[in-house]
């Protein structure tokens, strides 16, 4: 059997290896690119989020390769995510494809749904077996983990680095041992490999003038390079040092109620009595954007909060508006940045908004700095 | 404050078109007043965009301006409800679970709020109530009785609404409870357009442009979600044989529209959206695509607070117009 799924970010590896230790053969569609959005955006409709648009796009490119079964994850609410799997369907059948929608609900994995869904997709029986599932499990978090270890060294390094474009290739030759990589010696060999070889590229400058900003924002859209138009690399590029407050690995242990950062996020969006807070997981990530705002207020280390969201996502814009309220008041001195983003592919407004962001930054660290001076006198 | 009863302002927006006579009986029978916000007019929009945000679909956007329309008539307390689902497989739409923390977080110099959150994934209705009249101090004995005519009260609203009794006089009809809710005296039009949407799009008249009375005067009877059999209600929708559709506003607009689609008993189908709904969006995909194989004339209509009046109103007279043309020729 023949599987294809759609890009999130660098998760592909991961997903890869989750297919293929069932034994089913993988096909990556390309990486995102615009010719294929724009296939999507023929067929999705007309202000639904970002991410349908590109997950449907992705689907389409494979279905014309003649792959012949899809697989997608899925919610159980309250957001529209939930929906995605079986719109695209429709979408698709409607559009004439014949082909398998396989659905790998990831509402709760604690109830272990997703064990159906691996059988579902494992043509041989011998590896359906427990033993396997729990082996194939094991590397999928772990190359999960190993993505995340090297998104956040991207992160520290890039606004770093002598050459430019360093870290980016460095970046992709990961990707290539993540996925390369077959077994649980290798990926332990890759965890000691990635933070010795991103600490290995030439840099310049040292790294107590960084700007520090905090990258978080709906799980898509904050992960995948093409749809947030590179805004890591070019924030890198504009000298931030970046730290991530959402990946897919967070977003996984998350659903085995294992991340007890979001629980500890999730307690400050609740109780901080000022902001009032947000009492209920409302769908997307805007109860740990509230509380990471929240906690990033409380820490020194960081200068910028830049939140990402696909344009009309209600609970994002919930997050948002809470966040306008209360910049500048109490604790709340974080200058936030908020980007919502959609099919348009005007860069240069993007980077003018980044650059004018990051300059207000730098001159907010300077007054930081006179006012630290003075006092110490 | 003298010694009247305290105030509870109630925001006429969103979920006021559907538990409204709920809440007001509620509240009555424990002792408080009811100021409700006026008429939607075009100072609602603009008093709540002082606060509102960018990106919210119009109802939410409107929202913001009963609330302050309701606060500046002195009000004690303010209520907004956090209904986080109404049924133990569903949820409300995002906006709903958030609300009251979104206006909290976001509107400055808010009386006290009466949060009723009621979530029947977890508890029945009964207990949100006693949650919030346990707040509000008052008794359990009181708190039940005002619950049981409130729910009464409900039920007189829900069948006066499916009578075909506009909304405002459904209200009247909740509030004295008349042994016998009269028929309403139909006149008969032989054309008949079904206007489905949520309830705060389809009974404020300003959100729509009337478009209600826009279709009588085109001599179209419009049926609306209300108008259809209670007992399509119940049960979940599955969608592609797979998804269990998990949103309580579209789990009823779904049934209606599918028992539309199978029923016929309607000319033509009008699903009237707010810009920005999420849900919609993908709800809009699937039902314009069943009213393909049902062969029912369908078109979706898309409002946000500056679609101009004459483009509504051509779109709506060429459907309507369709409708009747196809009509002639099954004759």
């Amino acid at each position: 059997m023949v599987v294809a799924f759609p890009h999130m970010g660098n998760g592909w590896p991961a997903f890869k290896a989750l297919c293929e230790g069932m034994g089913a053969e993988v096909y990556v569609p390309q990486e995102n690119n615009i010719r294929q959005l724009e296939d999507g955006l023929k067929y999705s409709p007309e202000w639904i989020c970002f991410p349908f648009k590109m997950t449907i796009a992705n689907m389409i490119e494979a279905l014309d390769k003649g792959v012949k079964t899809i697989v997608m994850a899925t919610d159980c609410g309250p957001c529209r995510f939930g929906f995605y799997y079986a719109v695209q369907e429709r979408i698709l059948r409607d559009k004439g494809y014949d082909f398998n929608m396989k659905y790998l609900p990831q509402g709760d994995l604690l109830t272990f749904e997703w064990v159906d869904f691996l059988k579902s997709i494992c043509e041989d029986k011998k590896l359906a077996s427990f033993v396997n599932i729990a082996r194939t499990v094991r590397i999928f978090l772990m190359k999960l983990f190993l993505i995340k270890l090297m998104e956040d060294w991207e992160g520290f390094v890039r606004c770093h680095e002598k050459n430019k474009g360093d870290t980016s290739r460095l970046l992709k030759k990961c990707i290539t041992l993540i996925d390369q990589a077959e077994d649980v010696a290798q990926l332990k060999k890759l965890k000691r490999f990635i933070p010795r070889a991103f600490s290995e590229v030439e840099t310049l400058g040292t790294t107590e003038d960084d700007i520090v900003v905090k990258i978080t924002g709906e799980n898509f859209l904050a992960v995948d390079d093409f749809s947030n138009h590179n805004i890591k690399r070019k924030l890198g590029e504009l000298g931030c040092r970046l730290y991530m407050g959402t990946s897919l690995y967070d977003w996984v242990k998350h659903k085995f109620h294992l991340n007890f950062h979001r629980k500890y996020l999730e307690y400050l969006s609740k109780t901080h009595k000022s902001i009032g807070g947000l009492q209920m997981d409302i769908g997307g990530e805007a109860v740990w954007v509230l509380g990471d705002y929240i906690a990033s207020s409380l820490e020194e280390k960081y200068d910028g909060f830049v939140h990402i969201y696909p344009f009309t996502c209600m609970p994002e814009i919930t997050a948002k508006a809470i966040i306008t309220r209360w910049y500048g008041e109490g604790i709340f001195k974080l200058p936030p940045l908020f980007l919502s983003f959609d099919e348009h592919s005007g860069e240069t407004g993007m980077i003018t908004r980044l650059e004018a962001y990051v300059d207000l930054l730098k001159r907010h660290k300077k007054e930081k700095h006179k006012v630290g001076n003075t006092t110490d006198i | 404050m003298g010694m009247g009863k305290e105030k509870i302002g109630i925001p006429g927006s969103l979920l006021y078109y559907k538990y409204f006579s709920f809440w007001k009986r509620f509240f009555e029978e424990l002792g408080f007043e009811i100021v409700v916000s006026d008429k939607t007019t075009a100072t609602t929009i603009k008093e709540g965009g002082r606060y509102a945000i960018d990106e919210i679909c119009i109802p939410l956007k409107l929202y913001y301006g009963h609330i302050v329309n309701v606060i500046n008539k002195g009000v004690d307390y303010i209520f907004i409800p956090r209904y986080v689902s109404i049924s133990p497989d569903t949820y409300m739409c995002p906006k709903f679970l958030g609300l009251p923390d979104l206006i909290r977080g976001t509107v400055s110099g808010l009386p006290s709020v009466i949060e009723m959150r009621v979530d029947m994934r977890k508890k029945p209705k009964f207990f949100s109530a006693v949650e919030t009249g346990r707040r509000l101090n008052k008794s359990m004995g009181c708190i039940k009785i005002a619950y049981q005519s409130a729910v009464k009260s409900y039920r007189y609203f829900c069948k006066a609404m499916q009578k075909g009794f506009s909304f405002s006089d459904a209200l009247e009809i909740a509030d004295i409870q008349p042994d016998i809710i009269p028929d309403k005296q139909q006149p008969d039009k032989e054309v008949s357009i079904a206007v489905i949407g949520h309830s705060y799009n389809i009974h404020d008249p300003f959100i729509n442009m009337d478009l209600l009375n826009k279709l009588e005067k085109m001599d179209i009877q419009p049926v609306v979600l209300e108008n259809l059999p209670s007992d399509i209600f119940e049960g979940q929708t599955v969608i592609n044989n797979s998804l269990k559709n998990y949103w309580s506003n579209e789990e009823e607009i779904l049934s209606a529209l599918n028992y539309l689609f199978k029923k016929k008993s309607v000319d033509g189908i009008i699903f009237l959206c707010s810009f920005c709904c999420g849900p919609d969006s993908l709800i809009d995909e699937i039902t314009t695509r069943n009213s393909k194989s049902a062969g029912i004339p369908y078109a979706c209509v898309v409002i946000d607070e500056h679609s101009g009046q004459t483009g509504l109103i051509t779109r709506i007279e060429s459907f309507v117009e369709m409708v009747k043309i196809k009509k002639k020729q099954e004759k």
